[in-house]
């Protein structure tokens, strides 16, 4: 009878939590009721000897409950603070806890943290890993690859006839603070008791530290990845690529190996393979000498010259130097962003002559030892830390120097994985010192890096945010500072640490970076034709699938010859701009890779098929819980990627299902939400887009509720569209225009349709037909002129420029399709259009710019025009060209002269071209 | 990979006088063959319990395991299923540890040793790795093994059949031969999982001389000719048409391989064969 009724009672409860309100205290009250405050456990020195607290008011309050703490040391003069503070809309309790050091000698303090959930039968996650309990040790390694949160998924301690799964709960650092050593741990044998979360700290005399902690709870249909999702959510800043920064910034990364000769060119290659940034390898003519200047850089030893590589070979005086790297950076500015490489964590024994405090310092007190050979094959170079000492100081100097002359729009920093405690100069009264087991001082390289990734966001190129590009930030305080974050092993070879990456990196996109070399993966010599172009097809939709699930772009090095990759670019850029999430909220087949992109209407679900068998693609996306305040996908619905209808019913259990084709081997599904109808449960419906109109998209959908209801619909439209119509059962209505979306609420029927209208960002106003046959160029020669607007802004000299060249570029890529952008200078150039000041009557056919309220492409007659209200908009409308066009001058690689493709047939064309036709040698 | 087989021995006529294995092996009524060998053959071992017959269900007796990374792989001693008996399976979970087993045996300076292990690799990376610092200085000998077994790309996306892998049902001679410097009396051997996650079974684990000198006498007859070879096929010596009214033969063959066996093979002038292999038995 008292397991009937607590079911009784508990359905109740159900019934009730869909109000937020209710939610939160249903959830204040399981998760903090009977628990103790979240009192530090504090040990001292080398021997651990406990420090006894006593609490002063509030320490004894309910865990739960925002207010203050106070702690004193029983005969000491350490006084520990606990100030909590509920933030919303997340259901959490910050703690920002300080230490502070009252007395005169310097204090090693060891903090644990330790908080009981309520709850049973609890599994713990450490951050990383899903284990069974273990105290919180200090491990080798421990750090990395892991989120700095000890996390519980259990059930309700109140028993009911069955286990009642419980919100999970966490207890996580502020990714603010940055910490040189820290664990997570949790109390039980086979089950969780308490969590934890251990560091250790250094207070000098008068100094406070802090370790701010949040306690959160999340649904327990998502997994631990629901507290990831639930962390992301309450630090956004850190886990978003920082604002300001560079949109372009999300899109794929490479090397373009370009030089001055081929520059316009080099843009031109970006935009074909959907690059977003480049890595532009050691600049620097000495390692250290970041921003060299008259004190290292020596004439005769030589620089890249005006190629892009990082060979010194080339002789010339300083200002050779920076006059070929402002072209590099500034001419090469408009189509990515380069990010100029450092590796501030070791320098040449020639600069650190002048810097000797930079030097990192071991344990045994002796500096790092000298690698030759290593970043510049005559450098010698010790590991350094980078801050607070007069290096440290020097790199951001130098960092501002970078950002001012050459107007980098990011930085990447290289082997960003790269740790180990530093003993020497710089880290007096740092906040994050750590000790050792010896009770010696140190400071991690990675609370340096970070710290410099903050300084690199402090820099404005251009109006925008320099943006930061990490090579391995596998640490939380390198990850967290990191815009993009380089997975620089084989995907195909080495995952572990693929997922933890990923979690590190929150939203924010991640990019592999190992160029794929088939040629030694495959047996080649003893395959037939046929299989070599399996094995390779294999291993590139092994890429594109790995890319769908990770939120990963691949570098342009893995997108090359493949027009399936090439195409998937701009889809990875789209669903990154609204941020790859934790938590997919759907479930499928076990058998399938699931992913998530965005919130709520903006959302995208991505379903792909790794195995060789078809898999059945339907789905059933998650419901609303406890503990959640994620959008609820019954509200939802959805069309496919590309605007294709897709429908959501009810099966025989009456869960909502979205019906799909199954998925062949190695396919992918993406479904786009469409439309959001909030106040109705249950709902099955409908929807589709028509997304490649050239001047209008339409948005169709229709739904059946239980019955008629107050709500409220959020309908989706593409990025920078402007809505024009909202058409709600049959009543055009007075809608409110969201980022990316539209809204009305009000009376809602049980059976309605909704019709949406909008003008993409870019308005084409002439038939396909009509923008192909432009006469642009006729028998190689250019037809068409260019014509810059009065006045023209800088943009606008790109935008007619990279206009011009776009049939140059083709055209060598005709006869060079494969190789880097510099050998393009040796190859027979194509029609350049010509760019003037202003029309003459002799010219014929002619593109001009204009001003007008919103992007667009027209055509009237001989005359094209690129109209804008600003030069942004203008490129804009260039570029919605340009992507027009691509349609009639394709080019997406080709495979190289190497015996394994001449073997298959692919030599000089693309792996689908060879896969059509095997045995033809058409591109 | 098989067990490398030594180049043809460079051919010298000495007479040995140091004499630690003598055979008469009466081949024939007439023609006798007598083989010494210094060392003899099989060579010691200087692993122990190189072929894991003892030990617990996790380790074998006398060799450590473990892994650089905490819980990053696995051991398991199985007494059945082995090239011969027990074997050891080494699994590694993740790439950014190893995971070996260990010993440290004694060996002679500047000396030639060859020291392997048999492995069934289903996927990763095995290693041979030799180590011992030497007045300082890193001694670092290693054989490596790799199999795309474990590459998530494998089977799904790329056949294993379409690589450079070798058969994950067949065991494969990991090894090499490797010379120790001048003052150095140890090497510790690691066998294991290099930094890739991985997944394989080692068995017959070995570490000792790699060459001998074989001395070869044919008596009690005319004798035509008389050939060396190793049981690879390789011809180690042909002493070539012998003078007519030849009764005796005596030759030595230094730095042979110790992973071999010979034949020696005494014809008499009508043809007739006489063979003896040494060692005898494999």
């Amino acid at each position: 009878m008292l397991a009937l009724a607590l079911t009784v009672a508990g359905a109740q409860e159900q019934a009730d939590v869909y109000d937020l309100q209710r939610r939160v205290e249903w959830l204040a009250t399981q998760a903090g009721a009977g628990v103790e405050p979240l009192t530090p456990v504090i040990r001292e020195g080398t021997k651990l000897e406990p420090v006894t607290l006593v609490a002063e008011a509030g320490a004894e309050d309910r865990a739960w409950q925002p207010g203050e703490s106070v702690w004193r040391e029983q005969g000491g003069t350490l006084v520990v603070r606990d100030a909590r503070q509920r933030r919303e809309p997340a259901i959490a309790l910050h703690h920002s806890f300080s230490f502070t050091n009252e007395g005169d000698q310097t204090r090693l303090l060891d903090v644990i943290f330790p908080w009981k959930p309520q709850l049973r039968d609890a599994r713990w996650w450490d951050g990383r890993h899903e284990r069974a309990p273990a105290e919180p040790e200090f491990e080798v390694a421990g750090m990395s690859f892991r989120l700095p949160m000890s996390t519980a998924l259990g059930y309700d301690r109140v028993v009911t006839w069955t286990p009642r799964p419980s919100p999970g709960v966490a207890l996580a650092l502020d990714p603010d603070c940055l910490l040189s050593t820290w664990t997570t741990g949790a109390s039980g044998e086979e089950f969780v008791g308490a969590l934890s979360f251990r560091t250790r700290i250094v207070l000098d005399p008068g100094q406070t530290v802090g370790v701010p902690l949040v306690v959160f709870t999340f649904p327990h249909e998502d997994g631990f990845r629901g507290a990831v999702q639930r962390y992301y959510e309450l630090f956004p800043e850190r886990f978003s690529v920082a604002e300001g920064t560079r949109p372009s910034l999300i899109g794929g990364g490479g090397y373009l190996f370009s030089r001055k000769l081929t520059r316009e060119l080099q843009w031109e290659e970006a935009r074909r393979f959907g690059m977003g940034w480049e890595w532009a390898y050691c600049p620097a003519q000495t390692p250290g000498d970041w921003y060299a200047d008259e004190r290292f850089y020596d004439p005769e030893k030589g620089y890249s010259g005006d190629v892009d590589r990082h060979r010194n070979t080339v002789p010339g005086s300083l200002e050779d130097y920076r006059r070929d790297l402002r072209e590099r950076f500034q001419r090469g500015w408009w189509r990515t962003n380069i990010a100029y490489y450092m590796l501030p964590h070791a320098a040449d024994l020639s600069v650190l002559e002048q810097f000797p405090d930079g030097v990192m310092v071991r344990k045994s007190g002796e500096p790092s030892g000298i690698s030759v050979g290593w970043i510049k094959p005559d450098a010698q170079t010790r590991m350094t830390h980078p801050w607070a000492n007069s290096y440290g100081q020097e790199v951001l100097r130098e960092i501002e120097q970078i950002a001012q002359d050459y107007e980098v729009a990011a930085i990447g920093f290289d082997e960003a994985n790269m740790d180990g405690p530093h003993y020497g100069a710089g880290i007096d009264g740092d906040p994050a010192r750590a000790w050792d087991d010896e009770g010696r001082v140190y400071c991690a390289m990675q609370v340096a890096l970070a710290r410099l990734g903050e300084h690199i966001h402090q820099q404005t190129v251009r109006g925008y945010t320099m943006a930061t590009v990490m090579n391995k930030p596998t640490s939380y305080p390198t990850a967290t500072r990191a815009d993009v974050g380089m997975y620089e092993w084989p995907i195909w070879e080495q995952t572990d640490g693929i997922e933890e990456l990923r979690l590190l990196m929150g939203h924010k996109p991640m990019s592999w970076w190992k160029p794929p070399l088939p040629e030694k993966i495959l047996a080649w010599e003893t395959m037939s034709p046929n299989e070599i172009r399996a094995g390779v097809a294999g291993i590139y939709d092994y890429i594109r699938l790995m890319s769908l699930r990770w939120g990963a772009f691949p570098m342009n090095m893995q997108v090359w010859d493949v027009e399936e990759s090439v195409k998937l670019m701009p889809v990875l850029s789209e669903m990154l701009r609204e941020g790859w999430q934790a938590a997919p909220q759907f479930t499928a087949d076990k058998r399938l890779w699931t992913a998530r992109y965005g919130q709520g209407v903006r959302s995208f679900f991505v379903l792909a098929n790794p195995t060789r068998e078809s898999v059945p693609a339907q789905i059933r996306p998650r419901s609303t819980s406890l503990g959640s305040v994620s959008p609820d996908w019954h509200d939802t619905l959805f069309c496919a990627y590309d605007g294709s209808e897709r429908t959501r019913e009810r099966d025989e259990r009456e869960s909502s299902v979205i019906p799909l084709p199954d998925l062949g081997p190695h396919e992918y599904a993406i479904l786009r939400a469409a439309v959001e109808l909030a106040g109705a449960k249950g709902l099955t419906g409908s929807a589709l887009m028509a997304l490649d109109g050239l001047s209008e998209g339409t948005l169709d959908a229709a739904w059946t509720a239980a019955k008629a209801f107050e709500g409220t619909i959020t309908a989706r439209i593409p990025d920078r569209a402007t809505p024009l119509t909202m058409v709600v059962a049959g009543e055009e209505r007075e809608f409110e225009p969201l980022d990316g979306a539209v809204r009305w609420t009000g009376a809602l029927p049980a059976e309605g349709s909704l019709r949406v209208t909008w003008r993409p960002e870019v308005s084409v106003e002439a038939a396909r037909e009509q923008i192909a046959g432009f006469p642009f160029v006729g028998e190689g020669d250019a037809l068409a002129t260019i014509v810059l607007p009065a006045d023209p802004t800088d943009r606008d000299r790109y935008v007619a420029e990279h206009l011009s060249i776009y049939f140059d570029y083709w055209q060598r890529r005709q006869e060079q399709p494969f190789g880097q952008v510099s050998m393009l200078s040796d190859v027979e150039p194509g029609p350049r259009l010509p760019v003037v000041e202003t029309a003459s009557a002799e010219i014929g056919p002619r593109i001009v710019f204009a001003q007008a309220i919103r992007p667009t492409v027209q055509i009237d007659g001989q005359t094209l025009v690129i109209a804008g209200p600003d030069d942004a908009a203008r490129e804009a409308a260039m570029l919605r060209l340009l992507e027009l066009l691509d349609a009639r001058y394709p080019h997406a690689g080709a495979f190289p002269e190497h015996p394994m493709y001449q073997k298959a047939g692919m030599v000089g064309r693309t792996l689908e071209a060879a896969i059509r036709n095997p045995g033809g040698t058409n591109p | 990979m098989r067990v490398p087989r030594g180049a043809d021995a460079p051919v010298r006529t000495l007479f040995v006088l140091a004499l630690l294995c003598a055979c008469l092996i009466p081949a024939s009524a007439e023609l006798q063959i007598t083989v010494t060998v210094d060392p003899a053959l099989p060579v010691p071992n200087l692993m122990q319990n190189a072929e894991f017959e003892t030990g617990d269900e996790r380790k074998p007796e006398a060799w450590g395991a473990s892994t650089s990374l905490p819980r990053g792989g696995s051991f398991a001693r199985l007494i059945e299923g082995g090239r011969s008996g027990a074997f050891i399976r080494v699994e590694s979970f993740t790439s950014q540890t190893n995971a070996y087993l260990s010993q440290v045996a004694p060996v002679e300076q500047d000396t030639l040793y060859r020291a392997g292990a048999w492995v069934r690799l289903r996927g990763g990376t095995m290693v041979m790795w030799m180590h011992w610092w030497v007045d300082e200085k890193r001694f670092d000998e290693r054989a490596y093994l790799h199999s795309w077994g474990s590459a998530p790309i494998v089977p799904d996306f790329v056949r294993l059949e379409w690589t450079d892998s070798p058969s994950p049902d067949e065991w494969q001679w990991v090894g090499r031969e490797f010379s120790t410097w001048k003052g150095q009396h140890h090497v510790n051997m690691h066998l294991g999982a290099y930094f890739d996650r991985s997944s394989m079974d080692i068995d017959g684990a070995f570490l000792g001389l790699a060459r001998t000198t074989l001395t070869v006498e044919v008596t009690g007859g005319e004798i035509a000719r008389v050939r060396v070879v190793s049981d690879a096929g390789n011809e180690v010596w042909d002493s070539g048409e012998l003078a007519a009214g030849t009764t005796a033969v005596r030759h030595e063959l230094p730095d042979l391989p110790t992973d071999a066996r010979y034949r020696i093979i005494a014809t008499q002038p009508d043809g007739t064969e006489v063979a003896a292999w040494y060692p005898e038995e494999q």
